[in-house]
């Protein structure tokens, strides 16, 4: 495996069971997301998006096919180890802006709790706002910042954990188009940081944004 | 019986320039097994380093923190559980594997634990959350789970900051009951806050100000 991939994933099925049948929500879908790179899963509601975010991101075992985090097969690991290799390598911004932060801490003392929460060393949280244009606001509490501020601070705490792979589902769900660009251009700045970034969402300007685009249909990958 | 959380002469200080601030200044307080004692005060009181302190997140400067008759320097969460106001749950972690943390921590097989997760989860109504991501819930619903997180393993002492802070009047009484009966079964509780509510299941309710305990 190349040396810059962060994230692999190779014939990923879930299936759901309910009450008297077995429905596939995704089949067959492979992917690789480099380092710095922004990869994008796109497609209409019920396409399986969320299904393949919430595998790759550790949280519902696949049904079948594998996903690698660099070279860790995560199909070999325990409930325990999964829930480890989460917390010190992945990292994951809501589609509700508010709910990403912790509402009674200044922007910078929530990117302060971000690292410690991880055990990792202080850094400067000026530094790490200011690259997503979000300094001025360093002493603001989210009841104070505009949702599309709220989601870059998200972005800004999860990029500053120095994650393998960040995640978004819809991260510019709930924006106006001035803020949700805004939102594209932070989730750019972190891939371009060189973190891979897998972010699902059918947002055209984010599919724009994407260096990679999967296309969803019914649960497959389609050409675009 | 020694009561689950005792302070004695409990000081917190530090300097600013050449003036010496004391945000709280001596407070002797004892919460009973079973006991709900709510903790009033205006904001810049000292509420907040005296419940870190409580909560074995600060040491005082001056008096002692006993829990259990016993001084450490970091209480498990068998033995005083805590919701702070900024909830401190584990954004990489699922609703039910935050709320199993303690149990595990403590050493309960994980199959044992999960009973008394669902059940902890169910009892604040947030059970049907179990295996989403904390910032895929609301923030009623995150403050909800940091009290399950805390009460899942039956603490001694409960220490909790504005726990209602993000509750409609229906899921505070959710909440609230939850306390009660965990007060009930023995826990020493000890509920920071302003909401009225609060004080509805509290045995005592007791004042600080300026850093001391005024009633």
């Amino acid at each position: 495996m190349a040396p810059d991939t962060a994230l692999t994933a190779v014939g990923l099925g879930v299936d759901y069971r309910t009450a008297d049948r077995v429905v596939t929500a995704v089949d067959d879908v492979s992917l690789v997301v480099h380092h710095a790179q922004l990869l994008v899963l796109a497609g209409p509601s019920g396409s399986g998006k969320s299904s393949v975010l919430r595998a790759l991101g550790l949280l519902d075992p696949p049904t079948r096919g594998t996903i690698r985090i660099g070279d860790i097969d995560t199909g070999a690991l325990g409930n325990r180890a999964r829930r480890t290799l989460r917390r010190q390598r992945l990292a994951y911004v809501h589609q509700r802006p508010v709910t990403n932060l912790v509402d009674d801490l200044t922007a910078a003392e929530q990117v302060r709790f971000a690292r410690a929460a991880r055990g990792l060393s202080a850094i400067d949280p000026l530094a790490v706002l200011a690259q997503f244009g979000i300094d001025q606001r360093a002493d603001a509490r989210p009841a104070h910042l505009s949702g599309g501020e709220q989601q870059r601070l998200a972005i800004a705490m999860a990029a500053a954990v120095e994650p393998a792979v960040l995640f978004a589902d819809e991260p510019t769900a709930e924006l106006d188009r001035h803020h949700a660009d805004d939102v594209i251009a932070a989730l750019a700045q972190v891939a371009a940081s060189g973190r891979a970034v897998v972010v699902a969402s059918h947002d055209p300007h984010l599919m724009d944004a994407g260096h990679v685009v999967v296309l969803l249909r019914e649960g497959r990958s389609v050409e675009r | 019986m020694t009561a689950p959380l005792i302070a004695v002469g409990v000081r917190r200080w530090f300097m600013s320039g050449d003036e010496r601030i004391t945000p709280v200044d001596g407070v002797d307080l004892e919460v009973a097994a079973g006991e709900v004692v709510v903790l009033t005060g205006p904001s810049g009181s000292g509420k907040t380093t005296l419940l870190q302190m409580l909560a074995g997140f600060q040491r005082p400067d001056e008096g002692h923190v006993h829990w259990l008759g016993a001084s450490t320097a970091a209480p498990g969460w068998n033995i005083v559980a805590v919701v702070p106001q900024s909830l401190g749950l584990l954004a990489e972690l699922t609703v039910g594997e935050n709320v199993a943390m303690p149990l595990l921590a403590s050493g309960v097989a994980a199959a044992d634990a999960q009973h008394a997760v669902d059940a902890a989860l169910a009892e604040v109504r947030v059970d049907h959350l179990a295996h989403r991501l904390v910032g895929e819930a609301s923030l009623g619903q995150q403050q909800r789970v940091a009290v399950a997180r805390a009460l899942v393993g039956r603490p001694a002492a409960l220490v909790a900051d504005e726990l209602t802070s993000h509750q409609d009047g229906e899921h505070a009484d959710l909440v609230l009951a939850a306390v009660a009966a965990a007060a009930r079964a023995g826990t020493a509780c000890l509920l920071a806050g302003h909401d009225p509510l609060l004080t509805s299941i509290a045995h005592r309710v007791i004042h600080l100000d300026d850093g001391r305990l005024v009633r």
